[in-house]
């Protein structure tokens, strides 16, 4: 990125993770000068940044704080979402362990201005490395006051609490995160009521990503019109990739959003490994849908360019595919997790992605029929609009796009009599 | 204060309902039913079936009507193109997994599947994988025996035992279409209303265990009863199989369970396990034969005619001197005639049932079922019978005998076999009884009654509701005990001018000023409200 980084800026430093390091660089300045102001005037600088929530939806973080009513009986609660299980996505991860302190910076600014006393994280149960290091920093900022009773000598007083994830995918929906937090099963949950009004213990509850919070004390301390200065008109600021597959350098990278897709590709990832030719790219996540190579010529990182071609920023969990990548056993593995993952309540979700995915078992095995194909499209189709949660869009979106964009190598493959390896794919 | 409406289009059809209202019920009060599995009038709203879609204008997507409250202005289709469409999906999906045996499964003839795919699907399989394999025969405690197999997850069985009896017994586990209904390791159902986790269950896959395979439903007849287990009165389907006497194998007809019928103000839907099954008690205990006369110290059998005469000499020949026990599990037909006739007779009622013992005497909670397990104390309060004394009069019983101050004694509906040996002494003794009780054998005249399914009256419940219910079949061998009554009061000069129910109904309710105005063919389906409400236990 040409602009000084916001979210990485200090992910170089040794222990960056630390509070005396987080602290040697203005940490938690931003939560002294939050503290100092209204928390109508906190969630109007973060409405004025133009901050979207960076879980996938891209829904406006300001706004999402202001709906919570001002006055409630109920303790209002927030939720901080690092569940993270969106295959391809492991942005969030990198703040936990590199920069835990803005994460907490920011959901105490956050719970500042929407009167919340408690907060939660819900981390992904495998990050247990990441667990560790987010609860000692958390007890660092406990130990020096800036959470607990009174922090920073105000009246304010809050807490955090870590809570983790037993593995569940749906679980990083955030009704379902809610019931998990609660003990019950993870499962979403009909809306309305929606979270801001009835959530976490019945308590008005906001809940955000890992990274959405952790943009928020950059905004604080620089002001909103910094943080527009980043982006486009519509998506502003600084958004986290992860990149996978044969590239020369995957990995997490910050960038302005509206960046060039290929100049991304190129420049900061170093482009595709020697010797291999670019398929296809998913931008945001296993869920959206996937970009054949010419379409990526011409696509920009930003919300709105991205859905001009049909796919979304999501997660910004980026997958990259080479030339001779097997599209039937990919996405054969892809509804496996899907089909795996969905709670099982809504009958379109839970009926059609077992279905689904039993069908392109027997298509990779070598026992599919040319019909299968619009079969399978037809019921991804019945899966979606209409269910409780967007798992079963999740699902249809890849579904569709893979078999719709690669259709002639789907055909080839049931036609040639091919047969997939081993009894499990991927 | 007016209540709050709102005024909406349905299928072309203008319909008014209070604010909140779901299109479902408001398409519902109007005769428009739309089809669904998960939602139930009395659980909590679950919306996953997916079935109870419907398209409203202006919105972009189908909308779920369980789930969607009523907006004025709003038009709603509730079976256009798109509508079925998208419950043809819905169904083809249900049926992926569904092993489909209907020709063996309980629910078949009553199962919203197999309704809905008759009305909206009628397709071939076009779902040519192999299916999900589940348990199919689970014993989950109570009455419930589970086919994971035939399940579509609507979780209703899981809300009821959540919200409703609040023991929670039932979970979802596993997820995707691997998800089960299930209970966790050695904590089966165990609570008094199981018998309705079969019945929330839209399909077969929670069945009976007491009515698992006994018959296929549509050979079972329906009557509206009311429950005579408590003084709650809840609300019945009683299905039975009608006698046959002409086939090649006469059978006596017979009742094969017991439903709820709603009744929003009583039982909503659900009922009780015991007065669920308290058929069974009554179908083993009944006496099957006729009248009884004691004739040198043994019981012959009488003709009905004659045993009528006979127990009529009786009374009029005790006149004042006879003492009447009465029931509250009597309807208030029978007591009112009991009233006449003991007015005819110049005497008084002696005493009254008391509640039964054991630990179904003391049952009670706050859900349904209530401490007075007498369908209609409150009725024989109405109708001028003292009010319960819990069996104190009764208790003095014996020693009345004993003493000769009691000699001559009329017992209806009621079972006195705990003082057998002192009714020995008795000089006359005319019992009417649904059972042959070991009384009968001191019994001067023994006339055999019903089983409350087995005839029509009107209870009144601790609310003070009068409820109707009919009757499913006549007795074997016995009458209805207000069809004794009047055939004794006839003989005791005291003609009603009328041969059923609905008549005595009529001289009751001219008799007694709480039910004036009330007619026996406009009493409403679910009762209504004839003496102030007994806050009692
Ligand atoms: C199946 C499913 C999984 C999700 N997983 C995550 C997740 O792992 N992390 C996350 O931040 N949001 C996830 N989301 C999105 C959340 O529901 C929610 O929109 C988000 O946490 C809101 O935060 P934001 O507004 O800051 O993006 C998921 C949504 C769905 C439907
Ligand atoms: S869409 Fe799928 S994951 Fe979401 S609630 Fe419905 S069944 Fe569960
Ligand atoms: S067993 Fe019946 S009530 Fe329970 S979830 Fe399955 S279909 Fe619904
Ligand atoms: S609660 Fe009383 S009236 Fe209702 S079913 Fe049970 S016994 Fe019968
Ligand atoms: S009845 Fe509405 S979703 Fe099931």
């Amino acid at each position: 990125m040409d602009k000084e980084p916001i979210l990485t800026k200090r992910m170089h430093l040794p222990g960056s993770h630390t509070l005396a390091v987080y602290e040697s660089v203005g940490g938690y300045q931003s939560l002294r000068k939050a503290l100092a102001m209204e928390p109508a005037a906190v969630i109007d600088e973060v409405k004025k940044s133009g901050l979207r929530g960076r879980g996938g939806a891209g829904f406006p973080t300001g706004l999402k704080w202001s709906f919570v009513p001002k006055e409630s009986t109920k303790p209002k609660y927030l939720c901080c979402n690092a569940d993270e299980g969106e295959p391809g996505t492991f942005k969030d991860r990198v703040i936990l362990e590199k920069d835990p302190h803005s994460l907490i910076e920011g959901m105490l600014i956050a719970s500042w201005a929407v009167g919340i006393r408690h907060g939660y994280i819900y981390v992904r149960g495998e990050f247990l490395d990441q667990i560790k290091i987010l609860q000692g920093a958390i007890d660092e900022a406990y130990a020096k006051g800036y959470l607990g009773k009174g922090i920073l000598g105000t009246a304010f007083d809050c807490d955090l609490t870590v809570h983790r994830g037993a593995g569940a995918y749906v679980c990083g929906e955030e009704t379902a995160l809610i019931n998990s937090i609660e003990g019950k099963r993870g499962q979403p949950r009909l809306k309305p009521p929606f979270p801001a009004v009835v959530g976490l213990f019945g308590g008005p509850t906001v809940v955000n990503n890992v990274e959405t919070l952790a943009a928020v004390p950059w905004i604080l301390e620089r002001g909103a019109a910094a943080y527009v200065a980043y982006g486009t008109e519509k998506s502003t600021g600084s958004k986290l990739f992860s990149v996978s597959g044969p590239v020369k350098n995957p990995g997490v990278y910050e960038i302005e959003l509206g960046y060039p897709l290929m100049d991304f590709l190129n420049n900061e990832c170093g482009g595709l490994r020697d010797g291999t030719i670019l398929k296809a790219i998913i931008v945001g996540g296993s869920s959206v849908p996937i970009l054949t190579a010419a379409e990526c010529e011409g696509a920009r990182l930003d919300y709105e360019s991205l859905q001009q071609k049909g796919t979304m920023l999501g997660s910004g969990g980026m997958i990259v595919f080479p030339e001779g990548a097997n599209m039937v056993r990919l996405l054969t593995r892809l509804a496996k997790f899907y089909a795996h993952e969905s709670c099982g309540q809504c009958t379109p979700c839970r009926e059609g992605s077992g279905f689904i995915l039993r069908m392109l078992e027997q298509i990779y095995q070598g026992h599919g029929k040319l019909d299968d194909l619009d079969n399978i499209l037809r019921v991804a189709n019945n899966m979606t609009g209409n269910t409780i949660c967007p798992l079963a869009d999740a699902m249809q979106m890849p579904v569709v796009s893979w078999i719709t964009k690669f259709r002639k190598e789907f055909e080839q493959y049931i036609i040639s009599g091919q047969r997939g390896t081993g009894a499990r794919h991927g | 204060m007016a209540e709050a409406t709102e005024k909406l289009i349905i299928d072309g059809i203008e319909v008014e309902v209070p604010a909140g209202t779901s299109i479902l019920e408001a398409a519902r009060s109007i005769g428009i039913d739309i089809p669904h599995f998960c939602y139930h009038p009395h659980l909590s709203l679950a919306g996953n079936c997916r079935m109870c879609l419907v398209d409203i204008e202006k919105m972009p997507k189908l909308q779920i009507s369980c789930g969607t409250p009523v907006k004025s202005g709003m038009v709603v289709h509730t079976n256009n193109e798109r509508v079925r469409a998208a419950r043809k999906a819905v169904l083809e999906l249900q049926l992926v997994n569904h092993p489909i045996d209907c020709p063996i499964c309980d629910q078949a003839g009553e199962c919203k599947l197999q309704d809905y795919y008759m009305e909206y699907s009628l397709q071939a399989s076009r779902m040519e994988v192999p299916k999900v394999v589940k348990p199919a025969l689970v014993y989950l405690g109570g009455d419930v025996v589970h086919n994971g197999e035939r399940c579509v997850t609507c979780l209703r069985c899981v809300r009821f035992l959540t919200d409703v009896t609040r023991t929670g017994e039932l979970c979802a586990v596993n997820r995707g279409d691997h998800t089960e209904i299930d209970i966790l390791e050695g904590r089966p159902i165990s609570n008094l209303y199981s018998g309705n986790v079969v019945d929330v269950c839209p399909v077969g896959a929670m069945t009976s265990k007491d009515f698992r395979f006994k018959k296929r439903v549509w050979y079972l007849t329906t009557t509206e009863s009311v429950c005579p287990g408590c003084e709650r009165g809840c609300n019945t389907s009683v299905e039975f199989e009608q006698g046959r006497s002409y086939s090649y194998e006469p059978r006596p007809a017979k009742v094969f369970r017991v439903k709820p019928r709603r009744n929003d103000e009583v039982n909503k839907t659900w009922l009780c396990d015991p007065g669920r099954f308290l058929f069974h008690g009554y179908q083993a205990e009944r006496y099957l034969g006729g009248p009884l006369l004691s004739s040198g110290g043994t019981a012959q059998p009488s003709p009905w005619n004659e045993a009528l005469d006979a127990a009529a000499d009786l009374l009029r020949k005790a006149g004042r001197d006879l003492r009447v026990i009465a029931s509250p599990d009597l309807s208030c037909e029978e007591l009112y005639l009991l009233r006449l006739l003991t007015e005819r007779l110049g005497t008084t009622v002696f005493g009254w049932h008391p509640a039964p013992a054991g630990e179904w005497g003391v049952l009670q909670d706050d859900l349904l079922l209530r401490r007075d397990k007498h369908p209609n104390s409150a009725g024989a309060e109405l109708l001028g019978y003292a009010k319960r004394d819990e069996g104190a009069a009764l208790a003095a019983l014996p020693a009345e005998i004993a003493a000769g101050r009691i000699r001559h004694l009329l017992v209806v509906g009621h079972d006195l076999d705990a003082h057998v040996t002192a009714l020995g002494k008795l000089e006359t003794l005319v019992l009417v009884h649904w059972n042959r009780t070991a009384m009968a054998g001191a019994a001067t005249v023994f006339l055999p009654g019903a089983a409350w399914y087995e005839k029509a009256g009107t209870f009144v419940n601790f609310q003070g509701r009068l409820q109707r219910f009919e009757a499913c079949f006549a007795p074997t061998g016995g009458k209805p005990e207000w069809f004794i009554l009047l055939e004794l009061l006839v003989r005791l000069g005291h003609d009603l001018g009328c041969s059923e129910v609905p008549g005595i109904f009529a001289a009751m309710a001219k008799a007694v000023p709480a039910l004036a105005g009330t007619r026996w063919p406009d009493l409403p389906k679910t009762g209504v409200i004839v003496s102030a409400a007994e806050v009692a236990s």
